[in-house]
């Protein structure tokens, strides 16, 4: 019989073949990390955050009444409370203007239409927000709307990190789109004014202005008594000038001034030494008219000495988070 | 017979998987591949925070004449110090740090302006307490920017060279990155 080694694997086959195949794999290795971040799935979802979060925070939003477009019965989106309110609500922007169209304050939030998106959201069980902000028209099947996206939106301030509004579903994957923004909310108008006694020689009341004429002002800075009510509140006031304090009454600067109610609603708070003056909108429904300036009168008899500056709220500064996926 | 025809030696294996390996090596570190995903989206959500963050810090506060970005840069240009700047966008960049954000976000500020004398634009960095990015770690800072209106003179003479003293814009260069 002849031995012979044909078919037969050499020892130096065999160690060259493995340290090709380790060094292959570790190649593959190596390269297979720089496709993997081409997948398109979260560009996608980091996309749509970008979009919802520039129309939360940089469009006012807007509503239009009525059939056609070219009607042209703009008007805020938050104000609309008709039975067709899901056909009239086209864009839910928060951005805070006075102007419909013209998009003047990017990045500062109206309180009014956050709060007005909180509601319609909850009331559409999580929908307003998909239908009106994210624009995801749903699939239909078996009376359920299917979305393609999910969504979570937070608004927190800057100060305590405290939640203020959150929307959508709070649990989400780790990886999802994402965008930050940097907000600022309007609060409704405020305005806290200290009252110090012995800055000035008593006279008996003290006068807080709601000037409606100074177009010089931005109109987002100018009270709208109209829409958000007016809101004052006297601190630092002591218990001897509470007990003094008689009532508030409202005029129209004019000469002689016109009375128009001599004793608004008010209150006063004997522990944090405050008297508060808070009125809806509805209070000054035709009574005022913008161009023209009003005051706020407090009355003391007898004769107190007050004074003061007026200090008005600054803005909240928030975070506005979008989480896509 | 044994021949070695069509062979292969363990050598030629060994030549082969070094080839393999310093190619592969070579065209990972030379080349950059920028994917969206992993770089364009980070540094825009990067710059859009900054952008933010000096927008809402350019905002006038009811009651208020000046913004605080303009206050800031005043007092900046008077020779004061930056700390309330910093303080602030650090909580307009740094908060709600529990979310997405793994590293916290650093940043230092520049200032651009003209220099009265000769006319040029110069660039000053206000380096007191401020980082640099460190180059050698993954950092990848991003530049945003912003106009700053100084509606007033500065009140004292301006420790910069030839800061015309009158009312002017300047450039504020905020650089940022995560180390």
């Amino acid at each position: 019989m002849k031995l012979d080694d044909s078919g037969q694997l050499s020892l130096d086959f065999l160690i060259g073949f493995t340290i090709f195949l380790v060094a292959f794999i570790i190649v593959i290795t190596m390269t297979s990390g720089l496709i993997v971040s081409l997948m398109s799935k979260t560009i996608d979802y980091d996309a749509v955050a970008y979009r919802t979060g520039v129309i939360l925070v940089e469009d006012p939003g807007i509503g239009i009444l009525g059939e056609r477009l070219d009607e042209n019965i703009v008007t805020k989106w938050e104000d609309i409370t008709t039975t067709f309110w899901a056909d009239d609500i086209y864009r839910a922007g928060l951005a805070a203007t006075n102007d419909l169209i013209k998009k003047k304050y990017p990045g500062i939030l109206s309180q009014e239409k956050i709060s007005r998106l909180v509601e319609l959201n909850s009331i559409t069980k999580n929908e307003f927000v998909h239908e009106k902000v994210l624009f995801d028209k749903p699939v239909h099947q078996g009376g359920a709307s299917l979305y393609s996206y999910r969504y979570y939106i937070t608004l927190k301030s800057i100060g305590d990190g405290g939640v203020l509004e959150e929307l959508g579903e709070s649990e989400h994957p780790y990886n999802t789109g994402y965008i930050k923004r940097v907000v600022k909310i309007n609060l409704t108008y405020k305005t806290p004014i200290d009252v110090y006694s012995q800055t000035q020689p008593g006279t008996g009341s003290y006068i807080v202005s709601l000037n409606l004429s100074d177009q010089s002002l931005y109109s987002l800075y100018q009270p709208d008594p109209w829409n958000e009510g007016v809101y004052i509140v006297l601190s630092n006031v002591t218990p001897a000038m509470q007990a003094n304090f008689s009532n508030v009454s409202f005029y129209q600067y004019a000469d002689p001034p016109v009375l128009i109610n001599g004793s608004v609603p008010n209150s006063t708070k004997p522990y944090d030494n405050k008297i508060e003056v808070n009125l809806d909108p509805d209070f000054f429904d035709g009574i005022i008219e913008q161009g023209y300036n009003y005051y706020f009168k407090f009355n003391f008899t007898p004769d107190t000495t007050v004074g003061g500056s007026t200090k008005y709220a600054a803005f909240l500064p928030a975070i506005l988070e979008v989480y896509i996926w | 017979m044994v021949d070695n025809i069509g062979q292969l030696y363990t050598i030629e294996g060994v030549a082969a998987a070094i080839l393999m390996i310093f190619t592969t090596y070579l065209v990972l570190t030379t080349t950059t591949i920028m994917t969206p995903a992993d770089t364009h989206v980070i540094d825009m959500q990067l710059e859009q925070l900054g952008n933010d963050a000096l927008a809402m810090m350019d905002v006038i506060d009811p009651g208020d004449t000046s913004s605080p970005l303009e206050n800031y840069v005043m007092d900046w240009i008077s020779g004061g110090n930056l700390d309330e700047f910093k303080e602030m966008f650090d909580d307009y960049v740094n908060s709600n740090f529990e979310g997405k954000d793994i590293r916290p976000i650093s940043f230092n500020a520049y200032i651009i302006y003209r220099n009265n004398t000769s006319g040029d634009v110069i660039k000053e960095n206000f380096k007191s307490g401020f980082l640099e990015p460190d180059r050698s770690r993954s950092a990848r800072p991003v530049s945003v920017t912003r106009w700053v209106h100084l509606t007033k003179p500065p009140l004292t003479k301006p420790p910069l060279p030839d800061f015309d003293s009158r009312p002017q814009s300047v450039l504020l260069e905020v650089i940022l990155w995560r180390d």
